[in-house]
């Protein structure tokens, strides 16, 4: 497996971030991370697994190793995805307090377009 | 599951093998479940088409990038760099034939003028000869060389000029002048006993001219209009570019289901 640093991996792409975000709370499926990553972001299957396989390679993410199906494999992240994500939570948070700052207000949410 | 779904679902499936093998070994099957789920709880099927086949169009450069290695596609690569080279060797080499063959009327009529005023007894190194003969060739009606009649009629003109490159005269016009090229040719000719070359008087008339010397002194010039010659090679490189897309398409299936594209890059997501 890659090594990997910090520095390497940020700023994270919206995928990447919605990915790593929905693995946070622990281990999912596929289809679990992509229903999740959706609410932030434009995702079908090809999105999800061409990022999962990224982030595989760059160890940001591992396979648990169990399955309930053939179909289903859970990931979960490493401790560099962990990392990886609070750097770019920090990263994230620093940039919309400039923009607060700024006065800077942020717009009302809207739900994300699913199929 | 609605008849239509599942059949999004097989083309789908069909289209997964658009991804890199290894990738495809690798998520295939969980590919096909995600969509799967995705299709029982979409609201509308048109939606759910339109983000499934999209997901893959935007995911499918990342995936072959991704898996690409240029030892991998060393055959692509090979066959790509071959089209290319072929393409251009071809597209070079009509327009170098084309050009020769341009010459070829030109070049026997200059010849055979040549040979004729120094056969001639009056050229006998008799002064004088080269301008009889220049009066016989403008007593014969000349042509523009501008006219588009003359450009697109295939025939050559014969002027015949004096020891310093002054026209004397000929079969041929232009713009109510006897033909007149830089005198720096006529050195040209003096130095190598023939010289071929293309000549543009003006814009939109380009000439094939190939001039030698004559042995009665001065120098005789034969053109032919290059304007069919260069829309024949124009209509060449239509037909090559036309057919080009064929070549690009077969070199993009041998790469996409090249079997040896199995390793997987090592670079930040």
């Amino acid at each position: 497996m890659a090594s990997s640093t910090l520095k390497d991996h940020t700023p994270l792409t919206p995928a990447v971030f919605a990915i790593l975000v929905a693995l946070a709370d622990g281990e999912k499926h596929g289809y679990a991370i992509m229903q999740e990553a959706r609410e932030h972001t434009p995702m079908g299957p090809g999105t999800l697994y061409g990022t999962l396989d990224r982030l595989l390679t760059a160890s940001l993410v591992e396979e648990t190793g169990l399955t309930d199906d053939e179909r289903r494999r859970y990931y979960r992240l490493t401790s560099s995805g962990k990392q990886s994500l609070a750097a770019e939570t920090s990263r994230l948070e620093q940039a919309a307090a400039r923009a607060r700052a700024k006065g800077i207000k942020a717009a009302p949410r809207t739900a994300g377009a699913r199929a | 599951m609605s008849h239509t779904r599942n059949i999004l679902l097989r083309l789908y499936g069909f289209l997964l093998f658009l991804y890199p093998p290894a990738f495809r070994d690798r998520f295939a099957d969980e590919m096909i479940d995600a969509a799967r789920r995705q299709a029982l709880e979409a609201r509308s099927t048109t939606r759910f088409a339109a983000s499934l086949f999209s997901d893959v169009f935007r995911s499918l450069p990342r995936a072959h990038w991704q898996y690409f290695t240029f030892a991998g596609q060393s055959f692509t690569i090979a066959l790509l760099l071959f089209l290319v080279a072929l393409f251009a060797f071809e597209t070079l080499s009509d327009q170098q034939r084309s050009r020769r063959a341009a010459d070829y009327m030109p070049a026997s009529m200059a010849r055979q003028y040549s040979n004729a005023v120094t056969a001639r007894t009056c050229a006998t190194y008799v002064p004088g000869c080269t301008q009889w003969y220049a009066h016989i060739l403008a007593s014969q009606r000349p042509q523009d060389i501008a006219s588009p009649s003359w450009l697109n009629s295939g025939l050559a003109f014969v002027a015949i000029y004096d020891n310093a490159g002054n026209a004397l005269g000929g079969n041929a016009t232009l713009n109510g002048h006897w033909p007149q090229p830089p005198h720096g040719i006529f050195d040209t000719i003096r130095q190598r006993g023939e010289f071929r070359v293309t000549w543009q008087p003006q814009p939109g008339v380009r000439i094939a001219l190939v001039g030698r010397p004559l042995a009665s002194g001065g120098f005789v010039l034969s053109g032919d209009g290059l304007a069919q010659t260069e829309a024949a090679h124009a209509r060449f490189l239509r037909t090559t570019f036309a057919n080009w897309p064929i070549f690009i398409i077969i070199a993009m299936v041998l790469w996409l289901v090249g079997g040896s594209t199995r390793i997987r890059h090592t670079s930040a997501p």
